[in-house]
């Protein structure tokens, strides 16, 4: 009789405990990575931004792709054309008053910056920002 | 009567219910997914030639550092201020680094740099003229400014 009693099998249960021990690790990195600021960067998916060491920080202002073939204005596709650039300027003049933020791959050549540069002086823009990666390690190419 | 107090027993037995708490974790955890941001961006600052600075001339205005990235090197040069033009040629960003602590404070330094250079290596020069003491602003020249 003791014998039968100590072979009986219990239902299986779900362990909950290791569950909301993972379930918690979760939560709490999720909370630290979690970002409430609206920096919006949609990069083109062969764009990978040169990686400084700089302070992480809110972008905010008009975004400027610099690609192999063409020129993004928030998005949009730009002609050669300057006073496309200057009336898209002028339309969202709002956000080009907080800054203009130039996105482009680290390995592009710079002729194709100094083009968008040379656009964006001609629509009458003055101050110019970069967009970086930031990593915790110096790379140099030079 | 032993039943009764069976009963009463197990009614008194505090138990945490875990079945809210894993669902507000099953909802919680998609969201933060999802609005979690893992890449951290930031920006390097920099100007683009007002007509009237160009328009100066260089007698009159204060002293500037003229910054001209080649594909495997950079040549700073000292101008206005009625200084003697010195040229020098560096094979990479450290020697700038520390040749740029040694410098006397610039309003401006113009940077320029060949078609065959990166933007990465651009960018590295900028973010050491920018991270030196003795240059306030870097100003971006275009060809059309030279």
């Amino acid at each position: 009789m003791n014998l039968k009693n100590k072979f009986k099998i219990e239902p299986p249960r779900l362990q909950m405990t290791p569950m909301i021990d993972i379930f918690t690790v979760i939560l709490i990195f999720f909370i630290v990575s979690f970002s409430v600021d609206n920096t919006n960067i949609e990069l083109d998916k062969n764009t990978q931004l040169p990686v400084l060491k700089l302070d992480k920080q809110e972008l905010q202002g008009i975004h400027v792709q610099v690609l192999a073939e063409s020129f993004r204005i928030n998005g949009k596709e730009m002609d050669e054309n300057i006073e496309s650039w200057a009336n898209e300027l002028k339309k969202n003049s709002t956000a080009a008053s907080q800054g203009i933020l130039i996105e482009a791959d680290a390995d592009i050549p710079y002729q194709r910056i100094d083009k968008a540069i040379s656009k964006l002086g001609q629509s009458g823009v003055n101050d110019i920002q970069f967009v970086v990666e930031v990593k915790g390690d110096e790379y140099e190419s030079l | 009567m032993g039943l009764l107090s069976d009963k009463v027993k197990i009614e008194n037995e505090a138990s945490i219910s875990l079945i809210p708490m894993i669902n507000f974790f099953i909802a919680i955890i998609p969201v933060l997914l999802i609005a979690s941001s893992f890449d951290d961006y930031s920006s390097l600052s920099a100007n683009l030639p007002a007509k009237a600075q160009t328009t100066e001339s260089p007698s009159t205005t204060h002293a500037q550092l003229a910054v001209y990235l080649h594909k495997d090197e950079v040549s700073l040069k000292l101008i206005g201020n009625n200084q003697k033009s010195q040229k020098t040629v560096y094979k990479s960003v450290q020697e700038i680094e520390s040749r740029l602590q040694q410098l006397p404070s610039f309003r401006t330094a113009i940077f320029r740099a060949s078609d065959e250079t990166t933007y990465r290596q651009t960018l590295e020069v900028i973010q050491r003229l920018k991270r030196s003491p003795s240059i306030e602003q870097v100003v971006i020249a275009n060809k059309e400014d030279l």
